[in-house]
């Protein structure tokens, strides 16, 4: 039930969002000016590059971000992430898959339905109490979920999900 | 619970739930506890199972899968990063930044090792800690190395290389370490869980056992209330036939008397249906309507419990109704009871019109019986009556003409027609007896008697009888003689008279004897003492014994016809002794006998000091002037001349109303009032004589009767007369009445003071006695006199006493008319008159001057 509530919310949401945010041209018809830390590939609208979306830590920053308070089972202590929802990114990139393949810098890769995707969860965080995460913290971009809101979050699938070090996503059908 | 349900047959269904009730109690208690038993069990295998399908199904927060994931890539991360070194060592002018970065990767890995809480579990294993802390070390050693320039990393390299093989070694200890955790973790798991399911199991089995148990209850408790249902029913169905049969119709009702019972007897008694009447109002239905508004308060003030209803008062008579409007009578009792939910009443009635027909019956047979009885006694006395006064005629008639010049022929002549005219009388005096006995009216004077002296007179009397039947006569003492006895003479001559007399009349040329014995026994402290009449007569057959005292019985017809007699002596004789508290009987046999003895219980009496001689001669009244007022001519020219012979002066009216108006024209000194007569009876006359203002309104008055019942005698006297005189008149009671005439206040002055009297009673005690006793008597008549000369109200009624003590004292100086007069105020303070005793109070100081003045010059004269 609750899952077609966010469901059927995710669509409400994805349906508003264009209205209400910059334009995803805007973000996407940049270049990346620093290192590139993301790259999207796939079934996409926007890009930047040879057939993919590429963004810098700066580009990330431009886009609505979100803070999710947590602890996670990796880390000691609850701590502040803050990073772009996924689904807003998705949007921005006129993304048209059903699912998602992330992959990190060690080339762990897993598939995620888009229709696991929140409005607000996960995000692509960027900052860890305030701070740019390091590679060797995890960093730079790790796909965070709020473990602490709901067991929903606390359970092996949301676990192998939740990618650090990533820097890669693919869009697929 | 068997022994409790043989037990129920035998005791009344009430009974049968009170032993029941006690064990109720403890099997609830155990109804409720596995209840609750089950309840928890419940709850207890499904909180178990609970947690056995979380842990299954990896609903719980689950990191180990992630951590065994971590564990496993150290090792690869480890060679990523040694194979890097190598390559880097191979190939001098490579990119730095892949191994910088495999240094990121293996360094987040194991900083991740380090962190996490999660992988703070595997630190319970030693090697791991200190391979991992070794890594650590290593690793952060090489930091400067990797974020210095490329030519320091560069000269580096082999360093890096040599420490590549004790790295790997490392995170694969670090990795089996952790294999070996979960899985120690995973068999733990395992083992708590088969515990959990084992416990399961456990609950599972208590589960089942407890539920069994509450069915077992359960059932048990169904079968006992079905055997209970069935006793009740049992009761219940002996009850209803024990309310059908009963002949008794019993009505139970709740405490607003609507039906909820009715039975069979009650539907034939009512003639209503239990159907018709079932909730309904009963009093309504059954009550008589003149009766309901008091049963229906009646039965109000029974649901208020106030007393003095039938309630509990057992069986009581009322009027009841039929369907059919029909009134008839029930005996009915009320009681209360409950049956448990509601107070009752219970009715027990039945129809006793048969019964209370019967009884009136009965009463109506008795009344008709009792009226024929009075009729008759009624009748006998008016007969004897009417028979008496032109027999008082004749023999009045007779004694004067007794007293003119007549010849030895016509002198016996009347001698023997008064003496058939006495016995005449006699026989009319038998059948007044029988009437008097009947209306109860027998007095008796007991008084010390000689028995031997009454025996020979009597059969000195009797001896003339006796000898022309050619029959001898004697008496004699049986045993120890009893000489004097208390009893009334007169009747126990009566009594063998009439015995003497048939013996007599029945042994003709026989002999009778009679014997008296004191019986050996004794009645109430008394001597018994036995007469026996024995004849050797004719005797009586056995037939005729068992009825010899009945009244009109003659022993046979021809015979009785041929002795003579009405039949009634031996009825009248029985009652006498009975009267006497004794009793009669008789043994015979015909041919040869019979015996008639009688025991009359007697104290024994006292010889007096002197015997009674014959009467003195009767003293005569001064001369009177008397009217007479009688209405039969005969008799009134028999009472004229008795009275004139006495030297009375005689006026003589014929009927009342002639009498009240001679009396109210001049004062006579008496006046003799016949009581029977047409138009103004004797008594009414009286009346007016008394309550008038005539000149004779105060004189005494004597009543002339043939009725001497003495109830009549009390009529007499409350109608205001004196005395009373029964006809026949006869010439010594006539003398007797006027001499003792009571005292008027207007009579001459010779009657003050009765001199003879006082002269009497002035020798008797002595002059020295009598000057001292005048003296009192002076003193206390003053005194009486203060003090009733202001009396009025209440205390007049209650100064009889006083009054009559001192009618005493003037008795003993002869004052009679102070005397008279007291006795008169005394009389009328009794009947409450006060207007008469006022009135003759106030005479009392004129009669004391006069007494005393008489006195006075009397007592001077001796």
């Amino acid at each position: 039930m609750t899952f077609t509530i966010r469901i059927v919310l995710s669509f409400v949401i994805c349906l508003l969002l264009p209205l209400t945010t910059a334009n995803a041209a805007d973000v996407v018809t940049g270049e990346p000016t620093g290192d590139v830390i993301l790259t999207v590939s796939g079934k996409i609208s926007a890009k930047n590059a040879e057939d993919a979306a590429q963004f810098d830590i700066e580009m990330l920053r431009a886009l609505s971000a979100q803070p999710v308070s947590t602890s996670t089972i990796w880390t000691e202590g609850v701590h502040v992430f803050t990073g772009v929802p996924l689904a807003l990114l998705l949007d921005e990139l006129g993304s048209s898959g059903s699912t998602l393949r992330a992959l990190a810098i060690n080339d762990y890769a897993i598939e995620v339905p888009v229709a696991d995707i929140g409005p607000d969860y996960p995000i692509l965080a960027y900052e860890m109490n305030g701070k740019p995460m390091h590679r060797r913290d995890k960093g730079p971009l790790w796909i965070i979920y709020p473990y602490d809101a709901s067991p929903d979050f606390q359970t092996s699938l949301v676990y192998s999900r939740s990618v650090w070090q990533l820097d890669r996503i693919e869009v697929l059908d | 619970m068997t022994s409790s349900e043989q037990q129920t047959p035998a005791e009344s269904s009430l009974n049968a739930q009170l032993a029941t009730a006690m064990p109720n109690r403890s099997r609830r208690v155990i109804g409720s506890a596995l209840v609750i038993a089950a309840f928890l069990l419940f709850s207890l295998t499904g909180l178990l199972g609970y947690r056995v399908v979380t842990n299954f199904s990896g609903v719980q927060p689950e990191a180990s899968d992630n951590v065994m994931w971590s564990l496993s890539q150290v090792e690869v991360d480890a060679s990523d990063f040694n194979n890097a070194v190598k390559e880097a060592l191979l190939n001098p002018d490579i990119d730095f930044n892949r191994l910088r970065l495999r240094f990121d990767i293996y360094y987040s890995r194991v900083n991740t090792l380090r962190s996490s809480a999660h992988y703070r579990k595997v630190d319970a294993i030693p090697a791991f800690t200190a391979s991992l802390n070794r890594t650590w070390d290593v690793l952060q050693g090489t930091i400067p190395l990797i974020d210095g320039p490329d030519r320091a990393l560069a000269a580096a390299l082999p360093e890096l290389d040599s420490q590549g093989d004790e790295l790997r070694e490392h995170a694969r200890i670090l990795s089996i370490s952790g294999l070996k955790y979960f899985v120690q973790s995973a068999d733990d798991n395992r083992a708590a869980i088969s515990r959990m399911l084992l416990q399961l199991a456990g609950l599972a089995v208590l589960l089942f056992a407890t539920l069994t148990a509450l069915a077992v209850y359960v059932l048990t408790i169904y079968r006992k209330s079905r055997m209970r249902g069935v006793a009740l029913e049992q009761a219940n169905k002996r009850m209803q036939t024990i309310l059908t049969t009963s002949l008794d119709g019993v009505i139970v009702t709740d405490m607003n008397g609507r039906v909820l019972e009715f039975n069979k007897a009650a539907e034939r008694t009512f003639g209503y249906k239990f159907s018709e009447v079932l909730g309904r109002p009963i009093i309504e239905m059954v009550s008589p309507d003149d009766a309901l508004q008091h049963h229906l308060s009646h039965a109000e003030r029974i649901q208020n419990r106030e007393t003095g209803t039938i309630e509990g008062k057992g069986r009581v008579t009322l009027q009841a109704k039929r369907a059919n409007g029909e009134i008839f009578p029930i005996e009915l009792s009320i009681q209360r009871a409950d049956d448990g939910q509601q107070e009752l009443f219970i009715a027990f009635l039945h129809d006793i019109s048969k019964r209370v027909a019967a009884e009136n019956e009965l009463l109506e047979t008795r009344d008709r019986a009792l009226a024929g009885e009075r009729a008759k006694a009624e009748f006998l006395t008016v007969m004897s009556h009417e028979i008496r006064t032109p027999l008082n005629g004749l023999l009045g008639n007779l004694t004067l003409l007794h007293d003119t010049p007549l010849s030895d022929d016509q002198t016996r002549y009347v001698r023997n027609m008064d003496i058939s005219g006495r016995v005449l009388m006699r026989h009319v005096d038998s059948v007044l007896d029988i009437a008097r006995f009947q209306s109860g009216a027998l007095e008796f004077d007991i008084a010390c008697t000689d028995l031997g002296l009454l025996l020979t007179e009597l059969i000195n009397s009797q001896i003339g009888q006796a000898e022309q039947q050619g029959t001898q006569l004697c008496w004699n003492w049986v045993g120890t003689r009893m000489e004097w006895g208390r009893t009334d003479r007169a009747a126990l001559e009566q009594v063998l008279l009439n015995l003497l007399g048939n013996a007599i009349k029945f042994t003709p040329q026989g002999s009778v004897d009679v014997e008296i014995e004191r019986l050996p026994e004794t009645e109430d402290n008394k001597p018994v003492i036995e007469l026996r009449v024995i004849d050797t007569g004719i005797g009586i057959s056995p037939d005729d014994l068992d009825h010899v005292f009945d009244d009109f019985v003659t022993s046979d017809t021809s015979f009785g016809r041929a002795t003579g007699g009405t039949g009634l002596g031996l009825g009248i004789t029985r009652r006498i002794v009975e009267g006497l508290g004794g009793t009669i009987g008789v043994e015979s046999t015909p041919g040869e006998g019979s015996t008639f003895w009688v025991r009359l219980p007697m104290e024994q009496g006292r010889a007096p000091g002197t015997t009674p001689t014959a009467d003195a001669h009767r003293p005569i009244a001064d001369k009177l002037t008397v009217l007479l007022v009688e209405d039969n001519d005969i008799n009134r020219e028999v009472a004229t001349a008795l009275l004139r012979k006495d030297g009375h002066t005689v006026v003589s009216a014929h009927d009342g109303q002639t009498g009240v108006e001679s009396a109210a024209n001049a004062r006579f000194d008496l006046i003799l009032m016949d009581i029977a007569m047409p138009g103004m009876d004797g008594l009414q006359a009286t009346r007016a004589i008394r309550c008038g203002d005539g000149a004779s309104r105060n004189v005494p008055i004597i009543a002339l009767s043939a009725n001497i019942l003495p109830q009549e005698r009390e009529r007499f006297l409350a109608a205001g007369m004196n005395g009373f005189l029964p006809k026949p008149l006869n010439i010594d009671e006539m003398r007797d009445a006027l001499f003792n005439l009571p005292a008027s206040p207007q009579r001459t002055d010779t009657q003050i003071i009765n001199t003879a009297q006082l002269s009497a009673n002035r020798a008797g005690m002595g002059e020295e006695v009598f000057q001292t006793l005048v003296e009192r008597f002076r003193s206390e008549v003053e005194a009486l006199i203060t003090e009733v000369s202001s009396l009025t109200g209440d205390s007049l009624d209650t100064i009889g006493a006083r009054l009559h003590t001192v009618a005493g004292s003037a008795a003993i100086f002869g004052a009679s008319r102070l005397r008279h007069t007291l006795l008169a105020a005394e009389n009328s303070a009794k009947a409450q008159d006060r207007t008469e005793t006022r009135r003759l109070l106030d005479e009392l100081p004129v009669i004391w001057n006069d007494t005393r003045d008489k006195l006075t010059s009397l007592a001077l004269a001796a």
